[in-house]
């Protein structure tokens, strides 16, 4: 039996030789976009035969695409790509209930060597989580070697080093505030509603965001995860970004190196936050003669690294506006009352808006009672969950708001945040969990049922 | 984006960048289809089989090696042809300007293929330009002659010549490598 020439051919290598594309090209009128909605209708369609290891988030996906492309709109939606970053960052499943769209991207690089690309942006209606990829177009490296962004806590600069930034010379106003996370961070936020009025703060608009940078392995691959907290960037006008404009204005980003460690902990290790874990560290800290802030946190995969970094600014100019079409409204909301939920809601709490996202649960209290500033008793984490249909559980992790009011205004507010946790103690503080609303059986507080379905 | 890049997210499942393959590998595989079906194959059934090979690489991306995506593609591709051109029945109708009657190159199909593909790669990589894409686009890509001498400026005839010389090479080669041809 013999086979000719022709039929060995059956390992294409381009090394051989790289023919252009275009002289490989033939015209066989086929659109790519209809086998673009061919490939998606068809993975959608086989959804049920589970053609895809994770074929629910596929489906929601497919089947968005495959809308967009009909409509023939420019949006980008909460896609794969952003969805992988969230995953990384939340690790739950993302799904599309309740959550923003990102149409009309303009992209301005400021730098002719950077290759940007808007992945999406997603959120509920309090917070909006954009993502960007970015790429050297002479495939360089971003940084040194050496100098990482580890994935997992992508935390360079974070919350705490801001903090210790700010103590020597605090603001005084909010605008101060915005205007030294900016600087800190190397990038900002203006945000406009949907009639083009800024509410941000200040006369230009800004809103404060915590960046969170993602450098590949290679150190080739830099992904940005933008997080935009709507309370804090304008009091209860955070509904107003249903249709809104953000622009994310970047100018830098600033990596770490590793030069001392001081102590490392195991992902899994559940003394790591403990008082004890902390003092012994404080001890070998002055055994060492390291001053209390000349420490930073790494987060690997595995590892929690309290180590003596040296730290690079690394410039990264560029500027990106998106409108964000709120679509898919997958919150539940829910007035709950003292006899709901007694060992969570005080006496004399008045009235509680309950608001159930696929990122936290938030909870808003009323009361005219002026002189009890507290209308809600503290989280209770282990009798505090979410149940879903399948049975699975999540616990309930629980930040209570300042509060407010008093006899001036003739009542007081009070508010609690709740994020879904896997384990009923932090042992890993980055680990956050987004959930799908649609597949809620019931959720409990402190022991209470404040939700069924 | 570069291939490399685009490979490297479909590994990880992103779809964006799978619709960006598909945006730009469309004229490639449909061609590829095009080209091995020689006629045999409606533009529906072109369609289908297009479809078809991106549904693959989407259920099959762990598989792709970052550099190789174009190559991966139309190897899919040119299987899925010569699998429709089989099931629909249809016979490939060959150009007669198109046929070469020397191309009777046959080796035993015991050979093990992967073996015989390294061993013909590496022997295609040291034949001198532009031979060498001439064989890759007749062989690889199911250009036919008259493709090959349009894009590449040269008249058919001698694209003819250089592809049997070509041939002649490496059957000296393979015989030289203990082949029977």
């Amino acid at each position: 039996m013999k086979t000719t020439l022709k039929n060995a051919f059956n390992d294409w290598n381009d090394d051989l030789i790289d023919i252009s594309t275009n002289t490989l090209c033939e015209d066989t009128g086929i659109s790519s976009d209809s086998i673009k909605l061919s490939v998606l209708s068809q993975l959608a369609l086989n959804k049920k035969k589970k053609i895809f290891g994770r074929s629910f988030k596929f489906t929601v996906i497919a089947a968005t695409l495959a809308t967009a492309l009909i409509i023939g709109t420019t949006a980008i939606n909460a896609n794969g790509g952003v969805q992988l970053v969230l995953e990384e960052f939340f690790g739950g499943n993302m799904n599309s209930a309740g959550l923003y769209d990102g149409g009309d991207v303009k992209i301005t690089s400021l730098d002719p060597n950077l290759d940007i690309e808007f992945l999406g942006v997603t959120g509920d209606e309090r917070n909006v989580y954009a993502v960007i990829e970015i790429f050297k177009k002479d495939n360089t490296a971003f940084t040194d070697g050496g100098y990482i962004n580890p994935t997992m806590s992508a935390d360079n600069r974070g919350q705490q080093e801001f903090i210790n930034s700010i103590q020597k010379n605090p603001p005084e106003t909010p605008d101060e505030l915005i205007s030294k996370m900016n600087t800190f961070y190397g990038i900002r936020a203006v945000c406009r509603d949907r009639n083009g009025n800024n509410f941000g703060f200040g006369d230009n608009g800004n809103a404060g965001i915590i960046p969170k940078y993602y450098l590949s392995d290679d150190r080739k691959i830099l992904k940005i995860l933008v997080h935009l907290d709507m309370q804090s960037a304008s009091g209860t006008k955070h509904l107003d970004a249903r249709d809104g404009t953000m622009t994310i204005i970047s100018t830098s980003f600033s990596a770490l190196k590793n030069i001392q460690t001081i102590a490392a902990y195991d992902k899994d290790d559940q003394n790591m936050w403990s008082e004890e874990t902390f003092k012994a560290f404080q001890e070998k800290c002055r055994e060492m003669n390291i001053g209390d802030t000349d420490w930073r946190t790494l987060y690997t995969p595995d590892k929690m690294i309290r180590c003596v970094v040296d730290e690079k600014q690394y410039p990264l100019p560029f500027e990106i506006t998106f409108t964000m079409n709120y679509r898919n409204n997958g919150n539940i909301k829910k007035s709950l009352h003292h006899s709901d939920a007694p060992h969570f809601i005080e006496k004399n709490t008045k009235t509680v808006d309950m608001t159930v996202s696929a990122f936290q649960i938030y909870i808003y209290g009323h009361s005219d009672d002026v002189y009890k500033q507290r209308l809600f008793q503290p989280i209770d984490m282990k009798n505090s969950k979410v149940i879903f249909n399948d049975g699975t559980e999540l616990y309930l992790e629980g930040t209570q708001g300042s509060g407010g009011g008093g006899p001036a205004s003739g009542e007081v507010h009070d508010s609690v945040i709740l994020s879904y946790r896997t384990m009923p103690d932090l042992t890993y503080y980055l680990e956050d969990t987004l959930i799908d609303t649609r597949e809620i059986k019931q959720i409990i507080i402190n022991g209470d049922t404040v939700y069924s379905r | 984006m570069n291939d490399h890049r685009l490979a490297k997210r479909l590994k990880s499942k992103d779809q964006k960048a799978f619709e960006k393959i598909i945006e730009k590998y469309t004229p490639l595989v449909s061609t590829v289809i095009y080209n091995t079906s020689k006629g045999s194959l409606t533009k529906e059934d072109i369609e289908e089989t297009v479809t078809d090979v991106f549904i693959t690489l989407w259920n099959n991306a762990d598989n792709v090696i970052e550099d190789k995506l174009k190559g991966y593609l139309c190897r899919i591709a040119k299987t899925r042809a010569l699998n429709k051109i089989s099931a629909v029945n249809a016979h490939p109708l060959l150009n007669i300007d198109d046929f070469d009657f020397q191309d009777d190159f046959s080796i035993s199909a015991e050979v093990e293929n992967k073996q015989l593909a390294n061993e013909l790669r590496e022997i295609i990589s040291k034949i001198q330009m532009p031979d060498r894409e001439i064989i890759v686009r007749y062989y690889y890509y199911s250009q036919n002659t008259t493709q090959i001498a349009k894009v590449m400026n040269l008249n058919p005839n001698t694209v003819k010549t250089k592809l049997r010389r070509s041939r002649d090479k490496i059957k000296t080669k393979l015989i030289e490598r203990g082949y029977t041809i």
